[in-house]
């Protein structure tokens, strides 16, 4: 699938002036050069540009900024995975099989975590795979959401009328259930039962990202067929593996979702939707108080979703908001884990680390598990899925009552 | 989802109508499908072309009724004037320029250009005050500014120019990337010590001149870099616009959105409108692309979307049309009398915009939209490039939509 939009290009080069990693690294030719310039060469030649694509964040930033239209990330993206050049080593099999090392280390977990904090630990993979020590490698849990859910929550959701899809992804399932466990106790005091889909595998964005197009596409398809079998609303409570299900499909990895792209959303959205039409009511308790900074990945900048963010956090009344400028934390998946890229990653960062020490918030909130790995190590605050706030400062009784349960 | 206000396009008449809004405690979404024709600005902002000492009213008078200064009236312009320079004051940016007649400017091609409101460290003077003898700076390898060509121009006007190259080790080692060597990227290396190893290596060159010119490359993000420089240097300096991207017009931007934002506003970037639902004359609701079923309801729209190169107007082989619901629009003629042959010349499209009344409101098939306003580039009727009329038309049509939408509360 050729994607035409380059041709818009009017060269205005606004798009690198925006663009994160050119502003941090010189040698990255940029979006406009990297995106719609290249386009027209790489007709010819698919390798045309090839090593400077390594250095895209697939932030997005770009396409946000262009005022053509042109989808430049996309382009990006997909002539990395079409230019045949990026051959994944052991480190990008590792960073980018998000599912199959969440399930390996889950059962070891109890070992496995304080081995990835060890100096020796990050020093061998420092220099064997190339992952950078000075990164904090995010904990797995003791027990997957999906096993969690089997056991405690399943049977529970059927006594709902009203019924909903998770795509949990795989943060929520192997490194942090509770993210999904909020999700479940917020729709069930509004009064919908949370189902998981038949199949989920990882939404594929590090797979893409690393150049392993082909297994991505076979786990987008398996997705895609349970998405459509379960035929209704299909939460997500990233902004990542919501934007990789409901764009990246169809632009880089050439699947038609659009029959199902509109049931694919933020359960913020959802919610947010749902409370302003008056269908759900929340309620929260009185002695909830904290000073929170909203950050916008770059994800939810691209989608928009934080408009339906920080409506609800305001709901809260004890909690005082914050609104962060928006911009790339740097470390976009598992780019910033590689070593080449540490001072890249930190220097984009920069901007937003010292913004959030300024408001020195008691959470910083954000949808992006990535985001919250890179801010936690960068910043020592703690990072929270607006998800898991609403949940926290949900008065639980009141809200059942108030949506007649 | 439901605001007070809607703004389509968050350029600078957006976003200035939506601060007036936001000021008086409205609940404001600005959705913006992309960045804006603000991030070219030259740091100034015309509002019309004069004769020499003849103020702006008189100039105004001579236009055709059909100008959008002529049916917001032209009474109320200084007023707004006034406004405009106010609201730019409040977010943070510091402008020169006096409410009734130009000053003149100097453009990357070392013309003297007449306008209204300039950037404070942008070049600002009155016909009379001649420069004296003046050093145009040019950093080593940047290509978006020519020295020797201003230096020419300058010399043709019987102003005494010399140049000089300067470079600093930062700058050198962005040549690597020689075709990314852009301003933008420029200004992200001048701050602090850097600004003032620079400001040496110029104070060195510049012993018997009497003003100093530089590429505005300074200040991406806020004013102070480009203040520090010029504090730095031993003789009165000002910046020249250089190619785009423009330094002062990303900053313009960048405060304009904050200033927005920090009176509750909310700013939806890289997303367009796509639609509405028009219910008894009144627009009721707008979706926009990455929101699908979503509608963002409002009580008063406004179009704020620019003209062609922004896609607030599209144009086929036999039409033009407004691409969000097809308002109606004024344009003559066919494909053939829309482009003038000389493309110096004023061209017929750039009059074609959205019909508007004197309030401002948009029809669609005849019918006013009664809580539907156009405002900037988008509005039809302005001569942009005979008249200079351009950032004046954007500014005070804004401001003067917010106006009539305050005044029915
Ligand atoms: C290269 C260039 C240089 C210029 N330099 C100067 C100068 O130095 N001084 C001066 O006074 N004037 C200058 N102008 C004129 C300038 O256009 C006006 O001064 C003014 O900034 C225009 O503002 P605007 O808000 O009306 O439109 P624009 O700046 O065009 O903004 C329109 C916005 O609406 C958005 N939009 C359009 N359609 C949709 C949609 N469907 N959904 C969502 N968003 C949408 C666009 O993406 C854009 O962000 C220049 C223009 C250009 C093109
Ligand atoms: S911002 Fe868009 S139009 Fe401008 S150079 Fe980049 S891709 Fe081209
Ligand atoms: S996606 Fe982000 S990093 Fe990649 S080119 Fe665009 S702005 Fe730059």
């Amino acid at each position: 699938m050729q994607d035409n939009s380059f041709q818009d290009c009017v060269k205005c080069t606004l798009c690198t002036a925006y663009c994160p990693m050119a502003a941090v690294n010189p040698f990255y030719i940029g979006p406009k050069q990297a995106g719609p310039d290249g386009e027209r060469y790489r007709l010819k030649d698919k390798a045309f540009y090839d090593y400077a694509l390594k250095y895209c964040l697939n932030c997005k930033r770009c396409e946000s900024a262009c005022p053509s239209g042109v989808r430049i990330g996309d382009i990006i993206a997909k002539a990395k995975l079409d230019s045949g050049q990026f051959h994944p080593g052991l480190r990008e099999m590792i960073l980018a099989n998000t599912d199959m090392m969440g399930s390996l280390a889950v059962p070891f977990s109890p070992i496995i975590n304080p081995v990835l904090k060890w100096d020796l630990s990050k020093k061998m993979m420092d220099g064997i795979l190339g992952i950078d020590h000075r990164r904090t490698f995010p904990a797995y849990a003791g027990q997957t959401f999906v096993r969690w859910y089997k056991k405690h929550a399943g049977k529970a959701q059927e006594a709902f009328s009203k019924q909903v899809y998770y795509f949990h992804g795989c943060y929520a399932n192997y490194n942090y259930p509770k993210l999904g466990q909020d999700l479940i106790k917020l729709m069930n005091a509004c009064g919908y039962g949370v189902r998981l889909l038949e199949k989920e595998k990882c939404c594929g964005v590090a797979l893409i990202s690393n150049g392993m197009g082909g297994q991505a596409k076979r786990q987008a398809r398996v997705n895609l067929a349970s998405i459509r079998k379960a035929g209704t609303t299909v939460l997500t409570t990233s902004t990542t593996c919501t934007m990789t299900l409901r764009d990246e499909y169809p632009h880089v990895l050439g699947l038609d979702n659009a029959d199902v792209r509109d049931n694919i959303t933020l359960a913020l959205r959802f919610l947010c939707e749902k409370v302003e039409s008056g269908e759900i009511k929340l309620a929260f308790k009185s002695d909830y108080r904290k000073k929170v900074a909203y950050h916008t990945s770059c994800h939810a900048e691209k989608q928009g979703s934080w408009i339906y963010s920080l409506p609800l956090l305001r709901l809260i009344p004890g909690v005082q908001l914050t609104v962060l400028e928006s911009s790339c934390c740097g470390i976009s998946g598992t780019f910033g884990f590689k070593k080449e890229n540490y001072e890249y990653s930190q220097g984009i960062g920069e901007k937003l680390f010292n913004n959030i020490r300024l408001a020195n918030p008691d959470y910083v909130a954000t949808e992006c598990e990535t985001c919250k790995w890179q801010i936690e190590m960068s910043t020592g605050f703690e990072v929270i899925n607006p998800i898991c706030l609403l949940a926290d400062a949900l008065d639980v009784e009141a809200t059942r009552k108030l949506n007649q349960l | 989802m439901k605001y007070d206000d809607i703004i389509i396009g968050g350029g600078l008449s957006g976003l200035l109508c939506a601060i007036s809004l936001a000021e008086k405690g409205r609940k404001c979404l600005i959705i913006s499908q992309g960045q804006s024709t603000l991030n070219f600005s030259s740091g100034s902002f015309e509002f019309i072309n004069t004769e020499e000492g003849e103020d702006f009213e008189h100039a105004i008078a001579a236009l055709p009724s059909r100008h959008p200064y002529q049916k917001i009236g032209v009474d109320r312009l200084p007023r707004l004037r006034t406004s405009v320079a106010g609201l730019l004051d409040r977010a943070g940016i510091r402008t020169v320029g006096e409410n009734e007649r130009n000053h003149l400017r100097i453009t990357p091609f070392g013309a003297l250009k007449q306008t209204w409101l300039s950037l404070a460290e942008m070049t600002h003077f009155q016909k009379d005050e001649l420069l004296g003898r003046v050093l145009v700076v040019d950093i080593r390898g940047f290509l978006d500014f020519n020295a020797s060509f201003i230096a020419s121009s300058l010399g043709q006007m019987g102003i005494q120019a010399d140049t000089c190259e300067v470079y600093v080790h930062e700058t050198e080692r962005l040549r690597d990337n020689a075709s990314e060597f852009r301003s933008a990227n420029i200004a992200r290396v001048f701050n602090g010590y850097t600004i003032d190893r620079l400001a040496c290596a110029i104070n060195e060159k510049a012993t018997d001149v009497d003003f100093i010119l530089l590429p505005a490359v300074f200040g991406l993000d806020k004013e102070e870099p480009a203040r520090r420089m010029l504090e730095k240097l031993n003789k009165p300096a000002a910046f020249i616009p250089t190619m785009s991207p423009s330094v002062p017009g990303i900053r313009l931007q960048r405060l304009l959105k904050q200033r927005f934002i920090s009176l509750g506003g909310m700013f939806l970037s890289a997303d367009t409108v796509c639609g509405g639902e028009i219910v008894d004359g009144r627009l009721v609701s707008v979706r926009a692309l990455n929101h699908g079923d979503t509608r963002f309801e409002a009580e008063n729209f406004i179009f704020a979307c620019g003209s062609f190169f922004s896609n607030g107007l599209k144009a086929t082989q036999d039409k033009i049309y407004e691409p969000i619901l097809g308002l109606d629009v004024d344009y003559e003629g066919g494909h053939g009398e829309w482009f003038a042959p000389d493309v110096y010349a004023e061209q017929p499209y750039m009059s074609f915009g959205v019909r508007t009344d004197k309030r401002l409101n948009v029809s669609l098939d005849g019918k006013t939209l009664e809580n539907a306003y156009a405002v900037g580039q988008l509005l039809s009727g302005a001569s942009p490039i005979k008249s200079g009329c351009t950032g004046g038309v954007s500014a005070v049509s804004a401001v003067y939509a917010a106006d009539i939408i305050l005044n029915q509360q």
